[in-house]
């Protein structure tokens, strides 16, 4: 009891925080969050720990900016879905789930979409069908609905970020980053997920690669209820 | 808008030549030249030297696991329209293809090394100096790729590779003792020796090579074959990895009946012995052409494969002739890899052992990158109902686990110090 009572500083309080930082930090809880981070990290339910993450799940084809609409968890019980009403919060190391937590079963629908397992690491290719990158992470931002997919990165800061150790994963600070409004969907090109591209919406895309600090400002210029707004139509006539 | 995207080249035009002009050679014969490279051919004449026949029954082994790894690579190639580099960074966890990109890098970069070993080795016999030899080989190599016209110059290294034509026809004339050699071939046989288990580890490494398995997938890709023309390229890639251990067997034979015995090769005017019964006393100068047509090839092919493969795990440009702006990983790979490989070739010391060291280090790689390819032709999310069936799954696992057995008991005996 007396050892939790006084708790230690936070890590993140530093001497000199300007110095050599390139883009403003992020908080804990903030309004930012990796998905390569956020795999693999602890879930818990009602204090007790229920699982690890195994993956999000975003719903596309009707809002620019994908909303956040479950989870993976996997446990020793094997994976289950859990759906956004579940989820009391994220944080970049911790999924907090509410106690108790409606277990389903995993099935791909259409419309849904897997982050981690169907868009981190696959390719990003521009108008022309040319390679360009591969996806390196992919950032959730928190508006008030909740949180909803912003970004595309394509650093290769956040390639070695997710080589090394966890803890360094769940920073987001990118310096490449696609917004995902100049992202159209996906292409199946064959049988078996292996074919899933991303697609660049237009040949100047790569122009508006946004740092960290525009995405939040992005989050901030967000109408509260963007509707019937169809990926790629909003900006493929920019 | 358009404009914009016009300069652009085409990331694979580069890679396509080549393709083309290998189209024309054939399948067989072009699967045969790649793997007779400086290692190869340099690690079958020692085998041939030190060992006589006794290595055949590995090389028909060989052949099998040969059969069923190329043919599941040009599987991977023609379902999923992507090279094994590409597949493995988005199958596996990160730091797993991190680690397997890493391993390719360091056994081409080994192969390289060897190409440039060969190159001098070649020039050795006659009478040029290692040390002036393989820096205006390096200077050549990179500067055709970067700026010249690679297809003429690749047409004319393979010409010179064809004297290895000679070797079927050498071992011919060579009358060596069939019986021998049918009894070796065919009834398993082992001979008790460290250095007999680090030669079978090279003989994987130089056939069962990294860096072809890639380049094998990517080439199937590259030709645009789908799960349609498969059946077709399935036959072209049995062929050709028949064919290519057909010859290899052949310089094991021509080198045994020559010069079989007397211990490990000293030099390539030694392993050239094995030509005389075909072409007499031309025998050194023929090796020697073949040797640098060879070693030329390969020491371009092999580290723009790895770049190629590296490129497509990250997701970038791939071609050399886009220059350093636009394609900088390519090109830095590329570059790189050269010059690592002729800067160690052009240590003192034997260029043969050198060589033949390196198929080693590639044999001791070779089972964890088959891992990853055994895993990716198993999965059905991958391959659909095209994945590895129960029988083949069997006898694919069997000749990996097989390799890996025998790299990782050479791994144990030189840990131990057994020699």
């Amino acid at each position: 009891m007396s050892a939790h009572a006084v708790r230690p500083l936070p890590r993140r309080i530093r001497l000199h925080p300007l110095r050599g930082r390139r883009h403003p930090r992020v908080s804990p809880g903030a309004r930012l969050l990796s998905v390569a981070g956020i795999v693999g990290a602890r879930v818990h339910a009602g204090g007790r720990l229920v699982g690890l993450v195994d993956d999000l799940v975003v719903r596309v084809g009707e809002e620019t900016y994908p909303p956040l609409v479950g989870a993976v968890v996997r446990s020793a019980r094997g994976r289950t879905y859990v759906s956004g009403e579940s989820i009391v919060e994220i944080l970049p190391g911790e999924l907090v789930l509410a106690d108790p937590f409606e277990r389903r079963p995993v099935e791909s629908r259409p419309g849904l979409v897997a982050l981690a397992h169907d868009v981190l690491d696959r390719q990003i290719v521009d108008v022309d069908g040319a390679d360009i990158d591969r996806v390196s992470d992919l950032v959730l931002g928190r508006d008030d609905d909740g949180f909803r997919l912003v970004g595309v990165d394509v650093s290769v800061r956040t390639l070695l970020r997710r080589v090394g150790p966890r803890v360094l994963r769940r920073r987001v600070a990118p310096e490449r980053v696609y917004d995902w409004a100049s992202v159209a969907a996906f292409s199946e090109r064959d049988a078996g997920d292996a074919g899933s591209v991303l697609h660049l919406t237009d040949a100047v895309a790569a122009l508006r690669e946004r740092g960290p600090a525009d995405l939040e400002r992005l989050l901030a210029d967000l109408p509260p209820h963007e509707r019937a707004q169809f990926p790629g139509s909003s900006t493929g006539a920019a | 808008m358009t404009e914009a995207t016009v300069p652009r080249a085409r990331p694979r035009r580069h890679f396509r030549r080549v393709l083309g002009l290998l189209a024309i050679a054939g399948p067989g014969l072009i699967a045969a030249n790649a793997g007779n490279d400086a290692g190869g051919i340099l690690t079958y004449a020692s085998a041939g030297a030190q060992f006589a026949y006794r290595t055949l029954f590995i090389m028909v082994l060989v052949t099998v696991a040969l059969v069923v790894v190329q043919e599941m690579c040009s599987r991977l190639g023609a379902y999923t329209g992507k090279g094994l580099g590409a597949l493995m960074r988005e199958q596996f966890p990160l730091r797993a293809s991190t680690g397997a990109m890493l391993l390719l890098l360091v056994a081409n970069v080994g192969l390289t090394v060897s190409e440039f070993g060969g190159i001098g080795a070649a020039m050795e016999i006659f009478g040029v100096s290692r040390y002036i030899a393989v820096p205006i080989a390096l200077v050549g190599v990179w500067a055709i790729n970067v700026f010249g016209d690679y297809s003429k110059a690749e047409r004319a290294a393979i010409v010179l590779s064809f004297a290895f034509v000679a070797y079927p026809i050498a071992a011919i004339m060579a009358h060596p003792d069939w019986h021998l050699v049918a009894r070796d071939l065919v009834a398993p046989h082992f001979v008790h020796s460290t250095a007999f288990l680090v030669l079978a580890v090279a003989l994987i490494g130089t056939t069962i090579t990294p860096y072809m398995q890639f380049y094998v997938a990517s080439a199937v890709v590259d030709k645009g074959i789908g799960p349609k023309e498969y059946p077709a390229e399935r036959v072209d890639a049995v062929n050709g990895a028949i064919v290519s251990d057909v010859v290899s067997i052949f310089i094991i034979i021509a080198t045994a009946a020559a010069i079989g015995g007397s211990g490990p090769l000293s030099s390539a005017r030694e392993a050239a012995q094995a030509l005389v019964p075909a072409v007499g006393s031309a025998a050194p100068a023929l090796f020697g052409i073949g040797l640098l047509g060879a070693s030329l090839l390969a020491a371009a092919v092999v580290p723009l494969s790895s770049s190629y493969a590296i490129a497509e795990g990250l997701g970038v440009e791939r071609s050399v002739s886009n220059g350093p702006r636009q394609a900088p990983v390519f090109f830095g790979l590329f570059t790189l890899q050269l010059v690592v490989g002729a800067a160690v070739a052009l240590a003192p010391g034997n260029l043969i052992s050198l060589v033949v060291n390196m198929q080693v280090l590639n044999g001791l790689i070779t089972p964890v990158l088959l891992v990853f390819i055994l895993i990716l032709a198993n999965r059905r999310s991958v391959l659909g109902n095209a994945a590895n069936g129960r029988v083949f799954r069997a006898v694919s696992t069997v000749c990996v686990a097989a390799v890996g057995v025998l790299a990782l008991t050479v791994v144990v005996l030189k840990a131990l110090g057994k020699s």
